[in-house]
C-alpha cells in the first residue's frame, strides 16, 4: 500500500517536473551524501549520525554555473584544424532557443558548528552567497544573424528581453533538528541575512518593429532595473553615478534580511523515506546606496513618436547634410544616443524576496549503505520557476568512503551526471562533488558546471557508527 | 580500492582530452565576424508640393496661388503718374518784351526839371497750348522786370493788377522803389482770375529821377522773364492734352538651372487705370511684344493699336483684360510696349477745374496659369558630399536601393545622377541614366513608380570617392496640357535592401 502511495507521488512529481521542463535550478550530489552534515542545506531535518560537527573557512566551498543555451562550439565557424577562425552569429542564433538562462550561485562557508543536545542536532552557519541568473531570449540574437529582414510585418517583431538578478549577502543560520517520532524528524533553520549588493530587473524589454511595406523602424524600449551598490553612490547633475567614498566593512551590515528553511522526512520503514522541503523563505531591505536605472525612449527630437523610435527616414535636405557634412553627421549620431540614454537616479529603499526553493524527494535503501533516491525540486526566480530532477544512487563503502552519483534533467540540459565522492579519515571528511562530470571535458559546452568542495570535522554518535 | 583508481583513471583521462583539444579553444585567430542576413532601412522620404518648390525656390514673390491652389506666375509693372495735373499745369518760360512812349513833358523848359511819374498798362500771357486758365491759384512762378528807359533812372514802381489777388481778395499792388532798373515778385499763393484766359494785366506808374534830355519823345521798353510759373489748381478750359510712354521689361519665371520652351495657355493681361482728371481720356497702345529665347517675339495684343476708354473721376479699375496662349522659354524673357495717354481726346473742355493732384496712373498685370506643355524641360541640380571618409563594409554582396514616387504631378521625370569627382574633373559613375522614368498622374490619382538600383562593391567605392551627385531631370507632359496647383504631392521615398554575406574583421 506504502509503495503504491509512494509509486503514485513519484509519478506525480515525475509529471509535475515534466510540465516544468522548461526551467533549471542547481542540484548537487551532496544533498544525497547521507554522511556528509551539509546535506542539511538541502535536508535540514535530516538526521546526521554526529554528536557534533565544526569546520572553519573550508568546510563548503561551492561553485555552480548554468548555461541552458549559449555554447562555445556556437559562437565559431572553425578551420580544418579545429581551430575557432570566425564569429558565425546566424549559427549562434540558431542555437538559441526563446527563452535561454544563465546562472550562478557560488558560496564559502566560513564557519559551521553543529552540537547535538538532548532531543536534537542544533546547528550554526555563517555563509557568504552570491547568487545571480538571468534569462534572455533569443532576439537579439536573431537579429544580428538575420538582420531585420527576418522580421517584418506588424505581428512579427524583434523582441529582446531580459531578466537580470543578483544578489551577495551574508547568511548567518541558526538551524535545530530533532526526531519527533521514529518515522518522523523536523528540521529548520532562523537566517539572518545582511545585502552586501543587488541587481533586480523589474522591466528589460524592447521590440522593434519593420513595416513590411516602407520598412520604418519602430522601437519600443521599457527598462527599469534596481541597483543596491556595496558602497555608498550618488548621481550628479549629469547623471552619471559617482562613488561617495570607498568600501567599508560597516557597509556589510547595513541591508538586513531574514530567510528561513523548513524539512519534514518521514521514514515509513527500513526502507522507504520521503523528504519535503522549503527553502529561503524570506527577503532582503536594500535601505542604502541604492540607484534606479530607468530607459524609455527620450524625446530628442524627429524620431520620436508617441513613446516610440520612430525611424521612418530623413528628409532629404538632411540626408544631404548628412552625406556632404562631417560635423553634422556626427551630431546626427549623438543625438541618435540621445534617444536612448538610460536615466539614472537615487533610489530610497526597497525589498528583494530570497530565491524560495520547494524539494521533494523519496528514498529507497537496499541496505543501509546503499540509497537510491529521487528527487523533484524547484526554484522560485524571478525569472520564473526553474525546475530539476534528479536521480541519485549513494553508497558507503568501508566505513570511510561516500559515494554518490546523481543524474539531472533540467530545462534544456539532460546530460547532467554528477558524481560525489567523500573520504573520512578519523574525524575529517574531506569531500568533492560535480553535477556535471562531462562538463569538465567541454566546460564551454555544458549546459552546467558544478563543483562543491570542503573539510569538514565531525565527531560520530557512537552507537549508529 | 578498485573504485578509487577507476576514478583517479577518468580524471587523467578527462585533463588528456582537454589538452588534446587546446587549439579548439584557441580564440587568438578569431578577427571578424562570418555574417549573413538581409537589411530592410527606410533611408529618406520627401514630402513636397508644389508650393513647398515655389518657396524654396524663392519664387513666391512672382508666383501666386489661390486657396484651392490655382497657381499663376504673376507680373505687375506700375506706371503712376503717367500723365500728370501737375504737367499740365505747369507753363512755359516768359520773356516778353514790350516798348513804351511818352510825350516830354520838360521840352524847352529850363534845368533843372522836376520828377514826374508816367503812367501805362501792360498784358502779358501764359504759354500753353493745353490749358486755359480763367481762374486758379499760383502754386509757383516768379516775375522779373528789366527797365530800360532813354531818360535817367526810375525811381520807384507802383504795380497793380485786378488779375491776381492775395489770399484775402486784395488785388496786387506793388510799391517798390527800383535800383539798376530792375525788379521782381513772387507769383506763389497769389490767385488769379481773368475774362481772358491766360493772360495777365499790369497797370504801371512809374516815377522817374530827373532827366536832361531834348528829345520830343520819353521811351521806356519793360522786358519780363517769367519762370518756373504753375498752377495748384486752375478752372478754365482744357484741350488735348497726351503724353507717350513706353515700358521695357524683364521677367522670371524658372531659375537659371531649368531650360526648354513651355506652351502656357490662358495667360491673362489686365491694364488698371486710375483717372483723377474731370476729364475723360483714352489709352492707345501701339505695340506690346515678347521676347523669349529660342522664339520668335510675338504680338500679346491683336490687333494694334489697341483704343482703351478711361472715363473720368475713376478710382483704380481694370479698364481691359486679354487672355493669350503662347510659347515661352521656362527662364523668362522680356516685354516691350508703347502707349499713348490722351486727356480730354475730344478737344475743348467745357469749364473744368484741374488741380495738379491730378493724374492717371496705370498698372499691368500679367498672370501666367500653371497650364502648360511641357517637351523638353531639362532641371539640373548639384548635390554635395563628403563619404571619403566613410567605410563601407565589403560583406555586403548585394545592396538593393529602392526608390518609390509617389506623384500626384502631371509631369514626367525622367532622372539621371552622375557621380562626379571635381578633382579629376570626371563622372566616376552613373546611377540612373535614362530609363528610370517617374510617370506621370494626369487623373490626379497618386502614381506609385518604384525603381530598383542595384549597387555593386565597385560603384559604392565609386559613390564614396565622388564628392558630388549630378543630378538631371527631364520633364514632359506628353500630349497633355496639364494644370499644376500648389497642394499637388510628389512624395519621394527611399529605402534599402541590403543583403550582406561575408566577413567582417573586428578593426574595420
Amino acid at each position: 500500500m506504502i509503495m503504491k502511495k509512494i509509486t503514485r507521488t513519484i509519478g506525480l512529481l515525475a509529471l509535475m517536473l515534466a510540465f516544468f521542463v522548461a526551467k533549471a535550478q542547481t542540484v548537487s550530489p551532496v544533498d544525497f551524501m547521507r554522511y556528509n552534515p551539509y546535506q542539511m542545506n538541502a535536508n535540514p531535518a535530516t538526521d546526521l549520525p554526529y554528536q557534533s560537527v565544526i569546520s572553519l573557512l573550508v568546510g563548503n566551498i561551492g561553485l555552480d554555473v548554468q548555461n541552458n543555451a549559449l555554447r562555445y562550439d556556437n559562437f565559431f565557424d572553425f578551420d580544418v584544424e579545429g581551430r575557432p577562425a570566425a564569429l558565425n552569429l546566424r549559427q549562434l542564433a540558431n542555437s538559441l532557443k526563446e527563452d535561454n538562462y544563465f546562472g550562478f550561485n557560488a558560496n564559502v562557508d566560513f564557519f559551521t558548528l553543529y552540537k547535538r543536545l538532548t532531543y536534537g542536532l542544533l546547528t550554526v552557519n555563517w555563509d557568504v552567497r552570491v547568487k545571480g541568473d538571468a534569462s534572455y531570449n533569443d532576439g537579439l540574437f536573431k537579429l544580428l544573424g538575420y538582420g531585420n529582414g527576418a522580421f517584418v510585418g506588424e505581428d512579427n517583431p524583434v523582441n529582446v528581453n531580459m531578466n537580470i538578478n543578483a544578489t551577495a549577502y551574508q547568511e548567518f543560520a541558526v538551524g535545530y533538528q530533532f526526531n519527533v517520532t521514529d518515522k518522523l524528524s523536523l528540521g529548520g533553520r532562523a537566517k539572518l541575512l545582511f545585502g552586501i549588493a543587488n541587481v533586480k530587473t523589474d522591466a528589460f524589454d524592447a521590440q522593434l518593429f519593420t513595416d513590411a511595406e516602407s520598412y520604418a523602424l519602430r522601437m519600443k524600449e521599457n527598462i527599469a532595473m534596481r541597483f543596491a551598490m556595496p558602497n555608498a553612490v550618488y548621481v550628479d547633475e549629469s547623471g552619471t553615478l559617482r562613488s561617495d567614498g570607498g568600501f567599508s566593512v560597516g557597509e556589510l551590515f547595513r541591508n538586513p534580511g531574514f530567510g528561513i528553511d523548513l524539512a519534514a522526512e518521514y521514514r515509513f520503514n527500513d526502507k522507504f523515506s520521503a523528504v519535503a522541503a522549503v527553502h529561503d523563505l524570506g527577503f532582503i531591505h536594500w535601505g542604502k546606496n541604492n540607484i534606479a536605472v530607468t530607459g524609455q525612449v527620450n524625446d530628442a527630437g524627429q524620431f520620436y513618436d508617441n513613446g516610440d523610435f520612430l525611424f521612418n527616414g530623413m528628409d532629404v535636405d538632411q540626408l544631404q547634410l548628412i552625406a556632404s557634412d562631417d560635423y553634422y553627421r556626427e551630431l546626427f549620431l549623438d543625438t541618435l544616443k540621445q534617444y536612448f540614454q538610460l536615466e539614472l537616479s537615487p533610489l530610497e529603499k526597497y525589498n528583494t524576496m530570497l530565491n524560495a526553493n520547494v524539494l521533494l524527494r523519496g528514498n529507497y535503501d537496499i541496505t543501509p549503505c546503499h540509497r537510491f533516491s529521487i528527487q523533484a525540486q524547484g526554484t522560485f526566480l524571478s525569472s520564473g520557476f526553474r525546475p530539476a530532477l534528479t536521480l541519485a544512487y549513494c553508497g558507503s563503502f568501508w566505513n570511510n568512503v561516500n559515494v554518490c552519483a546523481t543524474y539531472t534533467m533540467m530545462p534544456h540540459s539532460y546530460d547532467n551526471i554528477g558524481l560525489g565522492f567523500s573520504w573520512m579519515m578519523g574525524p575529517c571528511n574531506v569531500y568533492l562533488t560535480t553535477n556535471n562530470v562531462l562538463g569538465f571535458f567541454k566546460p564551454l559546452n555544458t549546459s552546467a558546471i558544478n563543483a562543491q568542495a570542503g573539510i569538514v570535522f565531525n565527531l560520530w554518535e557512537p552507537e549508529r557508527r | 580500492m578498485k573504485l578509487y583508481k577507476t576514478l583517479l583513471m577518468s580524471f587523467a583521462l578527462a585533463m588528456l582530452f582537454a589538452s588534446c583539444s587546446k587549439a579548439h579553444y584557441d580564440v587568438s585567430n578569431v578577427q571578424g565576424v562570418n555574417a549573413e542576413g538581409e537589411i530592410l532601412l527606410p533611408v529618406a522620404s520627401k514630402s513636397i508640393t508644389i508650393g513647398d518648390m515655389i518657396t524654396r525656390f524663392g519664387l513666391e514673390e512672382q508666383i501666386t496661388w489661390s486657396e484651392t491652389g490655382e497657381m499663376a506666375f504673376g507680373f505687375s509693372y506700375e506706371h503712376p503718374d503717367a500723365l500728370s495735373g501737375d504737367k499740365m499745369l505747369r507753363f512755359g518760360d516768359l520773356n516778353y518784351e514790350e516798348e513804351f512812349s511818352f510825350a516830354n513833358p520838360f521840352q524847352g523848359m529850363p534845368f533843372p526839371f522836376v520828377d514826374t511819374a508816367l503812367a501805362f498798362t501792360e498784358s502779358i500771357t501764359f504759354s500753353s497750348e493745353h490749358v486755359h486758365v480763367m481762374e486758379g491759384v499760383m502754386k509757383s512762378g516768379r516775375l522779373d522786370f528789366t527797365m530800360e528807359p532813354n531818360f535817367g533812372n526810375v525811381l520807384r514802381v507802383e504795380l497793380y493788377s485786378s488779375d491776381i489777388h492775395d489770399s484775402d481778395g486784395n488785388a496786387f499792388t506793388l510799391d517798390i522803389p527800383v535800383h539798376a532798373n530792375t525788379f521782381g515778385f513772387d507769383l506763389a499763393d497769389l490767385h488769379y482770375s481773368t475774362d481772358t484766359a491766360n493772360t495777365l494785366r499790369f497797370n504801371y506808374k512809374i516815377h522817374v529821377n530827373t532827366v536832361a534830355t531834348t528829345d520830343p519823345e520819353l521811351f521806356i521798353k519793360i522786358k519780363i522773364v517769367g519762370n518756373d510759373i504753375a498752377f495748384s489748381e486752375m478752372r478754365g478750359y482744357v484741350d488735348s492734352y497726351s503724353s507717350k510712354d513706353r515700358i521695357d521689361t524683364t521677367f522670371t519665371l524658372f531659375p537659371d538651372n531649368l531650360s526648354g520652351l513651355m506652351k502656357v495657355k490662358g495667360v491673362r493681361l489686365a491694364v488698371s487705370e486710375r483717372n483723377t482728371f474731370p476729364l475723360d481720356a483714352r489709352l492707345l497702345v501701339d505695340s506690346a511684344m515678347v521676347y523669349s529665347e529660342g522664339m520668335a517675339p510675338y504680338a500679346l495684343f491683336e490687333p494694334l493699336p489697341l483704343d482703351i476708354a478711361v472715363p473720368s473721376q475713376m478710382q483704380y479699375g481694370e479698364v481691359y483684360e486679354h487672355t493669350v496662349n503662347g510659347q515661352i522659354d521656362a527662364r523668362g524673357g522680356r516685354a516691350m510696349a508703347t502707349s499713348e495717354f490722351i486727356v480730354n481726346p475730344g478737344g475743348m473742355s467745357e469749364l473744368v477745374t484741374v488741380a495738379d493732384t491730378c493724374a492717371i496712373d496705370a498698372r499691368v498685370d500679367v498672370e501666367i496659369p500653371f497650364s502648360f506643355n511641357l517637351d523638353d524641360i531639362v532641371y539640373l541640380d548639384t548635390v554635395n558630399m563628403n563619404l571619403s571618409n566613410l567605410e563601407f563594409p565589403e560583406m555586403i554582396e548585394r545592396l538593393t536601393l529602392q526608390l518609390t514616387f509617389v506623384s500626384t504631378l502631371p509631369l514626367n521625370l525622367d532622372a539621371s545622377f552622375y557621380m562626379y569627382d571635381s578633382e579629376s574633373g570626371l563622372i566616376t559613375d552613373t546611377l540612373m541614366v535614362g530609363t528610370q522614368l517617374i510617370e506621370a498622374s494626369y487623373d490626379g490619382r497618386p502614381m506609385t513608380t518604384t525603381l530598383d538600383l542595384d549597387v555593386t562593391e565597385d560603384r559604392i567605392d565609386k559613390v564614396l570617392h565622388s564628392d558630388r551627385i549630378i543630378m538631371w531631370y527631364h520633364l514632359d507632359t506628353d500630349a497633355h496640357d496639364v494644370v499644376l496647383k500648389a497642394n499637388q504631392n510628389l512624395d519621394l521615398f527611399l529605402k534599402v535592401k541590403a543583403d550582406y554575406n561575408g566577413y567582417v574583421e573586428f578593426n574595420n
